[in-house]
């Protein structure tokens, strides 16, 4: 009998070590009896049914695997709990001054002003919140490539919602390489930011009219970097230089900016024939401002840079002029420093 | 004593100069300022003007104003006598060349050698030659650029990208001979500062004549001596 005690005993603290946190005092037990069984469902008012099951090894797998269920689900504070709780509020822990060691930084203001969380604030019901992009029970650091915001996969994030731009963007140079494993190619927030994703018309937008040229210019003019794709980087002066810049520059939003002739998501090289500046399509782009736009509008460079040999006849037509001013600056200076001489050699000599 | 003095530029011409002189003045200050448009200089004149689009919208009111200028002094040659007789004697002449070039010598080695020159110095040929056809070039590149991208409709974007390079380079070479060269030797040079008054009242002084054109002094006095 007492032999018989003492086995169940063992048996039972046992099975309080090996049976997972249902089967323990672990403080989110209580919440896996329920969320801990996979075909644990609601049916919801749209008659979808939505699981709500928590895998608990992608918890444990997340940075947040430190804490428990009511950590995050603060107002569950007995069981059963209400029926639809309001969604989490990551802003719990995640404030700047946080003492929990939350990441601090600007994020989270930056979110309240961004497009998404002004949508949020106005009560839009499709508005993302922190969750729609960092995941819920599976948060991971950006740099695990198995996060949602990670490199290769923030593309398909934001498709969530913007299905047609991460397609267009996905076949596109720029996707290609991401895809690729390029470290070095631009994902969608490298160009619209992350919290601080603004409207487009909103001048403090990364991808406002006015900002374009600079945010791509991040990149585009980096020798370095560039080099490396055999991209020129003069192409960003050679942009600002020409009327289309210089227009953008004095506040004229209408002006051609690099995206309106390269595209925004779908862009590709100049050779493929996708590319909307791929010189057949050139004609077409242009039309798009140019009414009257033609065939001529793909004769010749696009960029041109008078300073570069490859430039052709410009370039030894602006040559000519510079070296042409250059002697006429100096044989007109040497001619009144003579004259002026002369003259008052004339005046000094005696009558 | 008031010095005697001869006419030597009519109404017509000092008035034809005025509106060529603030054409290329304001095509100058405005078109620096576009090409340059980043320098302080051009961000002063476009702040003053409101913006890159006003500036070429002064630009191209000051192209305006030199083409009155230009279609009027063809006129005058073509449909005038003075404008005719005028224009031959800014024709290179025989014996220029040697004149200009003993005038040269003598300039820089202090020689004193003056030039016997007619109504126009060989100097006053070559500006006016290089301005007339610096300023007919700037039209006809200008006239290009004028209608902008609808230009390309027409012409390869190649040949203006290059009328655009061609305006700009020669705008900038004809201000500078304009300054360096007109202007200096008209206003500023020893004897002249500051300013020959020709071009205000179309009067020469007989001492100027007989000093810088000593033939048609001759021409016009042959029974005063001219030493």
């Amino acid at each position: 009998m007492k032999r018989s005690y003492c086995l169940t005993l063992i048996a039972l603290i046992l099975l309080q070590y090996t049976n997972g946190w249902a089967q323990t005092n672990h403080p989110d037990a209580k919440c896996l009896i329920c969320h801990g069984k996979p075909n644990f469902t609601v049916t919801i008012a749209d008659g979808q049914v939505k699981s709500l099951y928590v895998d608990t090894s992608l918890v444990k797998a997340s940075v947040h695997a430190r804490w428990s269920c009511t950590d995050c689900h603060a107002v569950v504070t007995s069981i059963p709990h209400p029926a639809n709780l309001p969604r989490v509020e990551c802003t719990q822990c995640h404030f700047s001054g946080n003492k929990v060691g939350a990441p601090q930084g600007d994020m989270y203001d930056q979110y309240r002003e961004s497009v998404h969380g002004l949508a949020s604030s106005a009560g839009k019901p499709n508005a993302p919140h922190c969750q729609n992009c960092h995941g819920t029970h599976q948060i991971r650091r950006h740099t695990d490539l198995e996060s949602p915001i990670s490199r290769m996969n923030v593309s398909a994030t934001c498709g969530k919602c913007h299905t047609k731009e991460s397609s267009d963007f996905d076949q596109s140079i720029h996707g290609s390489e991401v895809i690729k494993g390029n470290p070095d190619a631009p994902i969608c927030t490298s160009c619209h930011g992350e919290h601080e994703i603004r409207m487009r018309s909103d001048p403090a937008s990364q991808v406002n009219a006015a900002n374009i040229p600079n945010t791509c210019s991040a990149c585009h003019s980096s020798a370095p970097l560039m080099t490396q794709y055999g991209v020129r980087t003069t192409q960003v002066k050679t942009y600002e230089d020409s009327f289309h810049g210089i227009a953008i520059k004095f506040g004229q939003k209408q002006a051609a900016n690099c995206s309106s002739c390269h595209g925004i998501h779908d862009i590709y090289p100049a050779s493929d024939a996708r590319s909307s500046v791929n010189v057949v399509n050139i004609p077409h782009t242009c039309g798009n401002c140019h009414k009257d736009a033609n065939a001529n509008y793909a004769r010749g460079r696009i960029h041109v840079d008078a300073e570069d040999p490859e430039a052709g006849i410009i370039y030894y037509i602006a040559s000519f002029f510079k070296y042409l001013t250059i002697t006429t600056l100096i044989v007109l200076i040497l001619n009144i420093i003579l004259d002026v001489r002369r003259k008052l050699i004339t005046r000094k000599k005696p009558e | 004593m008031t010095e005697e003095t001869v006419q030597r530029f009519s109404v017509g011409w000092r008035l034809q100069h005025l509106i060529l002189a603030l054409g290329v003045t304001g095509l100058a200050a405005s078109g620096l300022a576009i090409r340059y448009y980043a320098t302080p200089y051009g961000k002063f004149v476009l702040g003053m003007l409101g913006g890159i689009s006003a500036c070429g919208l002064f630009h191209r009111i000051f192209a305006l104003t030199l083409g009155i200028a230009t279609i009027w002094h063809i006129f005058m040659i073509l449909f005038t006598r003075e404008g005719h007789e005028d224009f031959l004697a800014l024709m290179p002449e025989k014996g220029d060349k040697t004149r200009w070039l003993k005038a040269i010598h003598s300039k820089l080695t202090g020689g004193e050698y003056e030039a016997e020159w007619g109504r126009y110095t060989f100097g006053q040929k070559v500006q006016y030659w290089m301005v007339a056809t610096g300023v007919l070039l700037m039209i006809a590149t200008g006239s290009i650029l004028l209608f902008g991208h609808r230009s390309i409709a027409f012409l390869p974007k190649w040949l203006v990208d290059t009328v655009r390079v061609v305006h700009g380079g020669q705008g900038v070479e004809l201000m500078a001979f304009l300054i360096l060269w007109h202007l200096y030797s008209t206003h500023f040079a020893p004897g002249r500062f500051p300013m020959a008054r020709s071009w205000i009242n179309g009067k020469i002084t007989l001492s100027e004549l007989k000093l810088y054109h000593k033939r048609e002094f001759r021409k016009l006095f042959p029974n005063r001596p001219a030493e």
